[in-house]
């Protein structure tokens, strides 16, 4: 559905995006790591981490900060020098291959209560376990495995009332919300 | 005919002095030949006589237990702006300009049935090109429009800009050339608040979804919707202020600009008074903590709660809400029994109960074990007692393509280390990146953020990018 029409010249012009939840994308092939600190030495060793990261030209994207960790996404290319360089510095890590990323989007998300109810209603009933959220203004992500992938789709194009044609299959490299860092 | 609109906000109509400074505006836009539209917000802020707020208030107060109905609010709220369109109309009909004020709805502009937060649904735009065509000058109230049955319905927040935008678009089939002007008190988009950072740039250009990004990311420039509908008819937007003569900010589509400007960081933004919650589940069961996600959520739902920089992984899952929230996700969290699992079986334990506390006093919470505590020979009790970071300020870097680039996010942290700022959580989006903070140290992130992106310097914070 084209979130915006127009009738054409001289005729009336509809303008605004749908309210609620458009569209749930999928994209593939994505790995999950867990890195683990000591307390006392965490902000310095997951910043050491990221620089090494960054330095072997390994992108992240879905970092999140834990109380003795630090975990991100990466793409399946860079599972293997990520994984080389954790066990090179020594750090002990938890690694999920195999992983998708489920995308839905929204106009206007912080201003709507009740997506991420409905989400975990859809996931729940589905049997689906969710390794790692994200979110935007405009959309909240969700890594799952990846054989449960399609039907995490399915279920929340269904608890959005969602066709399948609004559900892009994107390639690894493309993606709303998401941007290696 | 070139069509230009022009949208005041309160303070470019709240005297008599700023009126004659818009009337200016018009009139040097009409000596170049421009047709003008004008859009006009309600007259001043909050305290104003007849300024959004102050129409609220006059109403609540006739009887503060009695709500008032959600269309005579909308009734009531959109006098501000017709009253603002009129002055403004007189006041330009003073120095000789031949002007029509029209209301939302008699400018052709239909909503839907959502009193308070109305979607534009079309505008017919043709009693507004009539107008153009015999020259007259075309004042319009913005922030508002009317149902199919003719309730006056406003747009929320930044309805008026949304409504210039929109506005622009619907006139555009009917120009050679078409334009959205907004007038505010400052000078054009930002690469941050000067009240935080002194050496805040004007931005001479910015991308639509620059733009965008960095409203969402609490940045009070062009409402979103504007930026939106603007992005989609490819309308060029200026900010621009009403109090000085400086060029302002172009907001047009990347394609239109540099490469430079595609590639840079555009600036920081910052978004305050929000809470950071995390819960630690007491057992390795994921199927256990998505059922309490669930609960809460649906919680959350009901009490009309939105959340946002959701984590969950293992056993913890956090979330934020905005401060305002925070006494009645007490009252509704402390104490609260999740049960799991909860079946018939032939010997206990029949299921598993959670009971979460929400720091503070927890005196539900603590009344509440007491009670379960005499049901541990039949259900487990969990307890899981909630991390409440309650002073928190989400800090934004907007930067149009992170796409390839390692090491963004370790810069960030860096350099926020190196300034003594702690971070609680990141999150990473299309064009942005946030980290939380404590809200005491928000000026000193965004300055230093500010500064190692160099954004004081247009070519360098493109660089930067780069590198």
């Amino acid at each position: 559905m084209a979130p915006y029409q127009q009738s054409g010249i001289g005729g009336s012009v509809s303008f605004e995006r749908e309210r609620g939840v458009t569209e749930v994308q999928v994209m593939r092939g994505l790995a999950h790591v867990t890195a683990q600190f000591a307390p006392e030495t965490l902000a310095d060793d997951r910043l050491a981490l990221l620089q090494a990261l960054a330095g072997a030209g390994v992108s992240v994207f879905l970092v999140k900060l834990h109380p003795c960790a630090i975990s991100f996404a990466v793409r399946a290319d860079a599972v293997d020098p990520c994984e080389a360089l954790l066990q090179k510095r020594g750090v002990p890590y938890g690694l999920l291959r195999d992983l998708g990323l489920v995308t839905t989007l929204a106009g206007a998300m912080r201003d709507l209560s009740g997506v991420m109810a409905r989400i975990y209603e859809a996931l729940v009933s589905a049997d689906i376990s969710v390794r790692q959220t994200g979110d935007a203004y405009n959309a909240v992500l969700l890594l799952v495995a990846g054989a449960q992938t399609d039907r995490a789709a399915e279920a929340l194009r269904t608890a959005f009332s969602l066709t399948s044609a609004e559900g892009a299959e994107t390639g690894p490299r493309e993606g709303v919300g998401l941007e290696a860092l | 005919m070139k069509i230009l609109v022009q949208k005041f906000g309160g303070t470019s109509v709240d005297s008599d002095e700023h009126r004659q400074l818009a009337a200016a505006k018009v009139t040097r836009a009409v000596q170049a030949g421009w047709r003008v539209v004008i859009v006009v917000s309600a007259i001043g802020r909050a305290g104003a006589p007849y300024a959004t707020d102050t129409l609220v208030s006059t109403l609540k107060n006739v009887d503060p237990a009695v709500p008032p109905a959600p269309r005579e609010m909308d009734l009531m709220m959109a006098c501000g702006e017709i009253i603002s369109t009129v002055v403004l109309a007189q006041t330009l009909r003073s120095l000789g300009h031949d002007t029509v004020a029209l209301t939302g709805g008699q400018a052709g502009i239909s909503t839907d049935y959502e009193f308070g937060n109305a979607r534009i649904l079309s505008i017919n735009p043709s009693y507004v090109v009539r107008m153009l065509e015999q020259d007259k000058v075309v004042l319009v109230a913005g922030f508002q429009g009317v149902t199919t049955y003719g309730a006056i319905t406003t747009l929320g927040r930044g309805g008026s800009d949304t409504t210039a935008s929109a506005l622009g678009a619907a006139l555009k089939p009917h120009a050679s050339e078409v334009a959205v002007e907004i007038y505010t008190d400052v000078d054009g988009v930002k690469t941050a608040d000067p009240r935080l950072v002194p050496d805040a740039r004007t931005l001479a250009t910015a991308t639509y979804e620059e733009v965008s990004e960095m409203a969402h990311q609490g940045a009070k420039v062009v409402h979103p919707r504007a930026a939106e509908i603007a992005n989609q008819y490819r309308i060029p937007l200026w900010v621009k202020s009403t109090f000085e003569d400086k060029p302002g900010t172009l907001i047009a589509a990347g394609e239109d600009l540099s490469e430079a400007i595609r590639l840079r960081v555009t600036g920081v933004t910052h978004t305050g008074r929000i809470v950071y919650i995390r819960w630690e589940v007491p057992s390795e069961s994921e199927q256990d903590r998505g059922q309490i996600e669930l609960e809460l959520y649906r919680m959350l739902e009901r009490e009309g709660i939105p959340i946002h920089l959701t984590s969950t992984g293992g056993n913890a899952f956090s979330f934020a809400v905005a401060r305002e929230h925070l006494p009645r996700l007490r009252d509704l969290l402390d104490g609260l029994v999740i049960p799991v699992d909860l079946t018939p079986r032939r010997k206990p334990p029949f299921g598993r109960l959670y009971l979460l506390g929400m720091g503070g006093d927890q005196m539900a919470f603590q009344a509440q074990r007491a009670l379960l505590e005499n049901t541990t020979h039949m259900v487990e009790l969990h307890t899981m007692e909630a991390e409440v970071l309650e002073n928190c300020t989400m800090v934004s870097i907007i930067a149009a393509r992170f796409k390839g680039v390692p090491g963004v996010m370790a810069m960030i942290l860096e350099t926020l280390a190196k300034a003594g700022v702690p971070v609680y959580q990141t999150a990473d989006s299309q064009y942005s990146i946030s980290v939380l903070v404590p809200e005491a140290d928000t000026q000193k992130a965004a300055r230093a953020l500010h500064d190692v992106f160099d954004l004081g310097h247009e070519a360098a914070a493109a660089a930067v990018a780069e590198a």
